[in-house]
């Protein structure tokens, strides 16, 4: 298929990836990290890691929303769940994320009426085809997944669909990265900066990071051959003794973003005065909730949750994690008491988290010592 | 979800291939790599035309792909 093929080309990649050694200074070593939980996935699942030289190391930031919604957050969705009438419709991955007294799987064990939906307009058909039952869509994601969220809001609204409503979930990605840049234990040289986040906000949100910190970012697609030139460009950078924001995704992504997409989100959309994010803690204006033009279809506002913050369990170091500052296997839980089958920590729960996917695609290979 | 990874809680978008377009409800209907048919909204991309490749995540075009 156009657009695929090319980008997964074995020749391309080995080139790449003699070049990416060729760039790397003798004696030197690049920390790297990657900010969305979709290059992570890729990563693992092309074996990207294993290309790169032993100086090139890759590190997982936050960028995967399911990992970082705190318990509470799981909490008040389950409790909204349970309400007499409701259809409790969600993404697959936020069945199985634990809050302090289940998960939504099993509140549909327990009888709560809880959908699975592809998308927020899946949701909305619910609300359509159930118009004696309250249909409540529990969103989530970055930029990416909230102009879907608005478009559907905006219909809800312009059909009068008075049954529908939406916990709203949705962060945004600077202000984490911002808190991440601003930890005096961040150790990172250089970002992989997220590619379809960009095809909404654009790049230019992201000049702080080399004007401000002095590291460069390269936005990058996520196929193996995006992922691997956009390593190059970032060390090329530090070759050069530059530090600058570039776009390797310039097939998708622009560099001012999505201007309908900007405008829908601010139609609908607000700031939060601040958003708790699990292992990161409560950072400012970090995630959005329905404006008041949109009141009556806020599920916050229409029932009543619990609202409690619940801390994360003792044993998950997902934070660590999150923040880069252990490997996914580091954590002294990974891969024995916490598995994807049986996850303690988000992180483990969801495909895009670190831990999930090099549980997935590096653990075994790891153990035997065999080079990826 | 795409494979074994969740294209809508990732920063994740699946390839699809416009058949038809509904311009009134910014609606079109695209076929997936996996031969599956959804309908999809455009409020963001404008309006497309059959044959058009999409990015789509969670059921909404975010971008038509540039060669």
């Amino acid at each position: 298929m156009r657009f695929v093929q090319e980008f997964r080309d074995a020749e391309l990649g080995r080139a790449l990836a003699a070049d990416i050694a060729a760039l790397v200074e003798p004696g030197r070593s690049y920390k790297l990290m990657e900010i969305c939980g979709g290059h992570t996935h890729a990563i693992y699942r092309y074996g990207i890691d294993g290309m790169l030289p032993e100086q090139v190391e890759l590190v997982h930031g936050p960028g995967c929303p399911v990992c970082v919604l705190p318990m509470g957050r799981v909490d008040d969705g389950i409790a909204i769940a349970h309400e007499p009438g409701v259809i409790f419709a969600c993404f697959g991955d936020m069945l199985r994320v634990p809050g302090s007294r289940g998960t939504l799987l099993e509140a549909k064990a327990e009888g709560a009426d809880v959908r699975m939906v592809y998308s927020p307009l899946d949701a909305l058909e619910i609300a359509r085809a159930n118009p004696d039952r309250e249909v409540v869509f529990f969103a989530i994601g970055f930029e990416t997944t909230a102009p879907s969220t608005a478009l559907t809001l905006r219909r809800a609204k312009a059909e009068g669909i008075a049954n529908f409503s939406c916990v709203c979930n949705h962060v945004t990605i600077v202000p984490p990265l911002q808190a991440l840049l601003d930890s005096p234990s961040l150790e990172v040289d250089g970002f992989i900066g997220p590619g379809h986040v960009s095809s909404v906000v654009g790049v230019r949100p992201f000049d702080f990071v080399p004007a401000e910190h002095g590291k460069p970012m390269v936005v990058s697609g996520f196929e193996p051959l995006d992922v691997l030139q956009s390593i190059r460009m970032l060390l090329a950078q530090f070759a050069d003794g530059r530090r600058e924001l570039e776009n390797q995704y310039a097939r998708v992504v622009a560099w001012d973003g999505n201007p309908r997409a900007l405008a829908v989100m601010a139609e609908v959309f607000e700031p939060r005065a601040s958003f708790e994010w699990r292992g990161l803690g409560t950072i400012p204006r970090s995630a959005l909730k329905l404006s008041d033009a949109y009141a009556e279809l806020d599920a916050e506002r229409r029932f009543t949750t619990p609202g409690v913050r619940v801390g994360d369990p003792p044993a998950c170091q997902c934070g660590e994690v999150l923040t880069g500052a252990i490997r996914p296997w580091e954590c002294k839980v990974f891969g024995t008491a916490c598995t994807p089958e049986r996850a303690i920590g988000t992180c483990m729960v969801s495909p895009e988290g670190a831990c999930a996917a090099y549980y997935t695609y590096g653990r075994y290979a790891r153990e035997r010592g065999v080079t990826v | 979800m795409s494979g074994e990874n969740c294209e809508t809680c990732g920063d994740v978008a699946v390839r699809m291939v416009v058949l038809g377009f509904e311009e009134a409800e910014e609606l079109a209907l695209c076929r997936g790599e996996d031969g599956g048919r959804v309908r999809v909204d455009t409020g963001i991309v404008g309006p497309v035309a059959a044959g058009d490749s999409l990015l789509v995540h969670a059921g909404t075009a975010l971008a038509r792909e540039r060669a």
